[in-house]
């Protein structure tokens, strides 16, 4: 296993260092810098808005400004926002946490309600309740994210007023029991998105899996169509499905943006939304290299989970 | 098309939403009961709930919805399309330099695709939307595609290099075809069908896109109007206004359901297993 790990790292570690140099190339080689609105204000003085740009290095040359700019990045230090007037750092340090949360309480119930339901429509293959299931989660994945989220938010928060339906905690800041019960509305729209899309795919894996040998000699040499389930279907199947969590992860992230924003939850959405309009290169740049980053990692956790669980890709 | 297909009721019922909705968004000016940028009354007609004369309602300045509406599938569409063409131009190219490149080449580009598919699309999206700000529709379409066609990139150099060693190519080379012949007759008729299904899932990811873009307040902006910025103009008060919400999301789910069905039926009909 030691070399095939080895390769992975270095093939995450490659990509990452891709994903860097594109983020530094996006946010510097679009039009404007971080100080376009303050500084080309027309009442600031032409020599203080070239020594802003000295101070800060944004006339040397690019591959200078790269160099120093990774440099930074690998010290932790991202950048200054200038619409929060504080470093970048202690602004994504507040939002991750919450961020963090809504996503994994998102992501498990999502991830197990969608095998659930997968499975069941595999195993019940081209009956009632598989055709129903599929066309609902077919119409649930084909609805806007942020209509999904509307929906919810009009209809238990505003109508039948179960939840409160903004930000993450009351106004007098209660305790954990406060934030739970802020977190179920957008917990529940995220895991929604994550369960429809992937009880697609899992259903997938499953019904291409229903015609291999091993299901067969599992039949014919008798044993129940429950055992048969448990310990033959489903985790040939968990292998694809695995992957499609890895390629879905990018696409959960964007629902946690949508998600975040219509519910006001105070995470990194929320905050890259705000630095959009603000247009704050500093925040985007950081998020972007985060949210980036994040993938790449659990991309990398989920192919090492994978070779654990199937022997098969290790040899490869 | 073959008789396969043609009998696919899923198939057929999705298509056919599909064709209806272009043929919609051409006619639109026609088949609008009111001019869709009409203010009809301001002081009566403002936020009226569907009723017989406006089957879905009016806006927040008496503009009828239903007209808004079939105008708006001119923009949610034409928006699709160009998206949709500018993904699978970026991706065909890129794919194919990558497939013809030496192997050492062909790694540096998909190891960048692989990198830019862990960048979440709609991040890269708001990057760009915070270098340029608004941008028009075409635009803006043009950026949709450009953040979206690192799937179509890998998916056509796959299937370029598993052509190349195929028995009819192989036999068109042994024959001494020229390789303009050989591209043009064996190689490209064979990608007809992944480069569909990867439009039509583009389509389906691209349009539900555009929308939400347009509701976080960076897409389509007025006079345009597109069904994302319907539901934007009802983002303060949806459950006032739920006519307003719950139409233009009919219609962009029978968009998307349907792109997703067709791309689907298509992939199991070329038999791209999860290729595509």
């Amino acid at each position: 296993m030691g070399r095939a790990a080895v390769v992975r790292l270095l093939h995450a570690l490659g990509v990452i260092a891709v994903v860097v140099t594109l983020t530094f190339a996006l946010a510097r080689l679009l039009p404007g810098d971080p100080f376009a609105s303050i500084a080309d204000h027309p009442s600031v003085d032409a020599a203080w808005r070239a020594r802003l740009r000295t101070t800060y290095g944004f006339d040397e040359p690019l591959l200078a400004q790269f160099v120093r700019w990774c440099g930074a990045v690998l010290r932790g230090d991202l950048g200054y926002s200038f619409s929060a007037q504080r470093p970048v750092r202690e602004l994504l340090a507040h939002a991750l946490p919450w961020t963090l949360l809504l996503s994994s309480v998102a992501l498990t119930v999502g991830g197990v309600l969608g095998i659930a339901l997968g499975s069941g429509q595999a195993v019940r293959r081209g009956g009632w309740a598989d055709r129903l299931t599929g066309s609902t989660t077919l119409v649930l994945a084909s609805i806007p994210d942020v209509v999904v989220a509307t929906a919810v938010l009009v209809l238990f928060g505003q109508r039948l007023r179960w939840f409160p339906i903004g930000g993450a905690t009351g106004l007098d800041g209660g305790g954990a029991g406060d934030v739970a019960r802020h977190l179920v509305l957008p917990a529940a729209t995220l895991a929604l998105l994550v369960a429809v899309t992937l009880a697609r795919f899992h259903r997938a894996a499953m019904v291409r899996g229903a015609d291999a040998d091993y299901l067969l000699a599992a039949r014919a040499s008798g044993l129940s169509r429950w055992r048969i389930f448990w310990r033959h279907a489903l985790p040939n199947a968990i292998a694809p499905t695995l992957t499609v969590i890895g390629v879905l992860l990018p696409i959960l992230l964007t629902g946690t943006i949508f998600v975040e924003k219509v519910f006001a939850w105070p995470g990194m959405g929320s905050v890259l939304a705000n630095a959009v309009l603000a247009r704050d290169y500093h925040v985007v740049t950081a998020v972007a290299l985060l949210s980036t980053t994040a993938v790449v990692v659990a991309s990398a956790a989920i192919d090492a989970l994978l070779a654990w669980l199937d022997p098969r890709t290790r040899a490869r | 098309m073959t008789a396969r297909l043609r009998r696919d009721p899923a198939f057929v019922l999705a298509a056919a939403i599909l064709g209806a909705w272009v043929a919609v968004a051409l006619l639109a000016p026609q088949l609008a009961p009111y001019p869709s940028d009409l203010q009809l009354d301001l002081t009566r007609l403002r936020e009226s709930a569907p009723s017989a004369a406006h089957w879905f309602g009016t806006d927040g300045v008496s503009r009828d919805v239903l007209s808004r509406l079939l105008v708006g599938a001119r923009v949610t569409l034409l928006m699709g399309a160009i998206a949709v063409g500018t993904s699978l131009g970026l991706g065909v190219l890129w794919g194919s330099a990558a497939a013809l490149s030496p192997l050492w080449l062909d790694r540096l580009l998909m190891r960048t695709i692989d990198a830019c598919l862990a960048f979440p699309r709609l991040v890269l999206l708001l990057s760009v939307a915070a270098a340029f700000g608004q941008l028009p529709p075409i635009p803006l379409a043009v950026v949709l595609g450009a953040t979206g066609w690192f799937g179509t990139a890998r998916l056509v150099r796959a299937e370029l290099r598993a052509l190349a060693e195929r028995s009819w190519v192989v036999a068109a080379r042994a024959l001494g075809a020229p390789e303009p012949r050989i591209l043009r007759r064996h190689v490209l008729p064979a990608l007809v069908g992944p480069l569909a299904v990867a439009a039509s899932l583009a389509l389906a990811a691209v349009v539900p896109l555009e929308a939400g873009l347009t509701f976080l307040g960076f897409g389509v902006r007025a006079p345009a109007a597109s069904w994302g910025s319907l539901l934007a103009e009802a983002a303060d008060r949806p459950d006032a206004l739920w006519w307003m919400v719950l139409f233009p999301a009919l219609a962009l789910v029978s968009v998307v359901a349907s792109a997703t069905v067709v791309g689907d039926r298509l992939r199991r009909h070329f038999d791209l297993g999860d290729r595509a």
